[in-house]
């Protein structure tokens, strides 16, 4: 029996948790003996087939920077990026999977191959994001029997680990995303029922503010530039977060910075960094409200919220989040281990859902009292011709099918009717999306059905989408005079830009570099 | 009213009797309408001063298809190139009285269909000029439009990451006489709209919706800090 493992993915950092014989989640801690490992890159100059991720990534930066990649995961299911290393075009996927590799090599060191294992990704990522994900995990060598929302991971964790009931709030703030998750827990049963969140707010952009203010003030002072490469950016990136942190345990913050026309005492007070924040901050707060709103519930109802992901440590965090909600939010979790720990349990409940005889005994003793009920991540829907109601003239709408937050597995139907006589086919998208313009609806299938012949207008044609608990969709067409049926299935495969075949090579490729 | 209206009103609308006699279909209302449409097209284009060839052509275009008799090519020309000399020469027409008889002579639907000419002639050219907009901005109010279905169609016709000056309260559809609380409501309604828009396969649509959700928190920022200040 191989060892099943959780990873937690990070834009920052990254950690890899297993569940131990009675199972329960354990960290497994890198090579340098750290619990979580940064998620940043360096390929060295001197021996280019050697990749180092983790700390010696991050201080490699200050002196080669062109050849160090950071926040990869801010780029996942952009076509548009890649990092050109000696001639090599890195993509997301390929950048992400180096990470997964060394996460999964120093844990096999110590405890035996591992491969299946279950990815935690920000709540809110849509399928393209997802199914990126996976193909690292599978380009890094892994067998990813899952994906996970974090904050729903944490959650897990959380309630495997502590009595708790009632209206719990997820706040997962971290390195590169935000989410909030609301869900109903009691005892070992928990029950997700919606979440929200921002892919592009997150730590990194809280350094950005300092780092500016930094730049500012010496420009100010020499009327010169502080950065005069990128390995300055780098450095004074670096910095930022190190004033970030002071901030969260001091008033005031000071730092000495040597530029190269001359030394800059800065110095920054908590209030205005929190000022300088302050945009963002109310962002989440915002998602906040829209949860409390999908969810409908006001702040009164919740009994607990829960803190996730490094960035919570800043008392504003806190502060902010006992004014809403009129008490302190819980931080006894570790915030930056929790998501890694609760993929691993999912990794278990998948497991013994799809082959109990793959899980030992002891762990399915440890797991088999919980119970965890999901909701669909997206609205699903189709394009169709109504008639605009003012203009009388037939429009292209967005028309829901499947909405946002319904638990899973579920399953809904509409009808929709033929516009024209003798119509010979309908032209069939799913989309993506709330909206019911369809310019800002993403389009994630395009097929035909074929009609008989010698037919009315307005033959009734009925939709039915359902979507299960592995995140398959099923979508069926049926032209209820004829019996005649389309079926579309989507599973997160759909949205690879990989094939098989294509992840084959690209391990090919990448097998010729050694990851430290 | 300014001659250079007369000429255009006098050209279409005598085209119009001399081609569609008998039909009926159109009042001269609807025509003489739709010539004042025009007029302020072509003031929309020139309001910032340059006239250019994209937005003399989006007014072409919708004056051909709107102007039944546009298909008279040699008078239709005419009617162009005068105005667009009128308007080179630095002159200017009244919006607002123009607008005021719209409004008197034409259902809302129509109204809609003529901001919805200038928002195309505005961004005919790939940036929306400060001018531009502030044009937009006494249209809506001239035109006694409604504000959310103009916030709308901006977002279609203007997207903010073409506008140069973008006047947040104005493309979110707030206005004073909101309260706070609806102000919150409604500025939480938009974030999650354009949240929703941000990972678009359409790149210009994600950046439209990032300028959105900078807009959109910055409002709310300002909305919090100023109750903070009260309290
Ligand atoms: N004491 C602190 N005060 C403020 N910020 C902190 C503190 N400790 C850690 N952070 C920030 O937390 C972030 C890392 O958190 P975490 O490891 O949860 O993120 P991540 O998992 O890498 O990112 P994400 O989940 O968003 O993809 C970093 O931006 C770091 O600067
Ligand atoms: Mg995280």
């Amino acid at each position: 029996m191989s060892t099943i493992a959780g990873i937690d993915l990070g834009t920052t950092f990254s950690a890899i948790s297993i569940l131990n014989s009675i199972g329960k989640p354990e960290i497994l801690p890198n090579s340098d003996g750290e619990r979580i490992t940064p998620s940043a890159i360096f390929f060295d100059e001197e021996n280019p087939d050697i990749i180092r991720v983790g700390i010696e990534a991050i201080n490699s930066r200050y002196i080669n920077s062109k050849r160090s990649v950071r926040w990869v995961k801010r780029h996942m299911g952009d076509n548009n990026y890649s990092v050109n290393i000696d001639g090599k075009n890195w993509t997301a996927v390929e950048l992400s999977s180096l990470i997964l590799k060394k996460l999964k090599q120093d844990a096999s060191a110590e405890h035996g191959q591992i491969k299946d294992v279950v990815i935690s990704v920000p709540a809110h990522f849509d399928e393209v994001r997802r199914k990126a994900t996976m193909d690292a995990g599978k380009l890094a060598g892994l067998n990813v029997i899952g994906i996970i929302n974090e904050p729903v991971a944490a959650a897990l964790y959380y309630a495997s680990t502590q009595t708790v009931s009632g209206k719990i709030m997820v706040y997962d703030l971290g390195g590169g995303t935000f989410d909030v998750t609301i869900m109903n827990v009691e005892g070992n049963n928990i029950n997700i029922i919606c979440s929200q969140g921002n892919h592009e707010l997150g730590g990194i952009d809280f350094d950005k503010r300092i780092y500016e203010k930094i730049v500012e003030c010496y420009k100010e002072q020499y009327k010169d530039s502080l950065i005069n490469s990128d390995e300055d950016s780098a450095k004074y990136e670096d910095e930022a977060e190190d004033i970030k942190k002071t901030l969260s345990r001091r008033e005031i913050a000071k730092k000495m910075i040597y530029g190269s026309s001359g030394n800059l005492r800065f110095e920054m007070t908590r209030e205005d960094y929190e000022k300088s924040i302050s945009d963002l901050l109310d962002q989440a707060d915002m998602l906040i409200d829209i949860a409390l709103e999908e969810a409908n519930l006001s702040a009164k109802d919740i009994d607990k919220v829960l803190l996730v992901g490094g960035s919570t440590r800043m008392p504003v965090v806190q502060q902010r989040l006992k004014d809403k909600f009129g008490f302190a939010p819980e931080i006894s979790v570790n915030v930056d281990e929790c998501v890694a720990l609760g993929a691993a349990i999912h990794a278990g409940l998948t497991l013994m859902s799809q082959d109990s005889t793959k899980v030992s005994a002891g762990i399915a003793g440890g797991l088999s009292s919980i119970n965890l009920k999901d909701v669909c991540n997206h609205s699903y829907g189709t394009l169709c011709a109504p008639i605009d109601r003012e203009t009388g003239q037939r429009i292209i709408a967005n028309r829901v099918i499947l909405s946002k937050n319904t638990v899973l597995p579920c399953q809904a139907t509409q009808m929709f009717y033929t516009m024209e006589e003798n119509q010979s086919e309908i032209e069939i998208i799913i989309t993506q999306g709330e909206d019911a313009d369809p310019r800002f609806v993403n389009r994630i299938a395009h097929k035909k059905l074929k009609l008989p012949k010698n037919r009315p207008a307005k033959c009734p044609i009925r939709v039915t989408y359902s979507y299960d608990l592995n995140q398959r969709m099923h979508c069926s067409f049926e032209d209820v005079e004829s019996n005649k049926t389309l079926e579309v299935d989507l599973s997160l495969d759909e949205f690879s830009q990989l094939d098989e075949k294509q992840i084959e090579e690209n391990s090919k490729d990448l097998a010729g570099f050694c990851v430290k | 009213m300014h001659r250079i209206l007369e000429i255009i009103s006098d050209l279409f609308v005598g085209w119009f009797y001399k081609k569609t006699a008998g039909y009926g279909a159109l009042t001269d209302d609807d025509a003489r309408i739709n010539n004042l449409a025009v007029a302020l097209g072509f003031a929309a284009s020139a309001c910032d001063g340059q006239m250019s060839e994209e937005e003399i052509h989006t007014i072409e275009s919708w004056a051909k298809t709107n102007i039944t008799t546009s298909n008279d090519t040699r008078n239709f020309h005419k009617a162009m190139t005068a105005t667009k000399a009128f308007f080179h020469a630095g002159n200017n027409i009244d919006c607002s009285g123009i607008c005021r008889e719209i409004t008197v002579k034409s259902p809302l639907a129509h109204r809609y269909r003529i901001i919805e000419l200038c928002m195309k002639v505005v961004s005919a050219d790939g940036i929306a000029k400060a001018s531009e907009l502030e044009f937009l901005r006494n249209l809506f109010i001239w035109l006694e439009l409604n504000h959310t279905t103009v916030a709308m169609m901006m977002e279609t016709f203007v997207p903010v990451n073409i506008q140069e000056t973008p006047d947040a309260e104005f493309i979110l559809g707030l206005d004073e006489s909101m309260s706070e609380q609806d102000r919150y409501e409604k500025l939480n309604r938009e974030y999650k709209k354009w949240n929703g828009r941000v990972t678009n396969n359409d790149n210009s649509i994600r950046i439209q919706a990032k300028k959105m959700i900078e807009l959109i928190s910055l409002l709310r920022n300002n909305s919090t800090a100023n109750i903070a200040q009260r309290i």
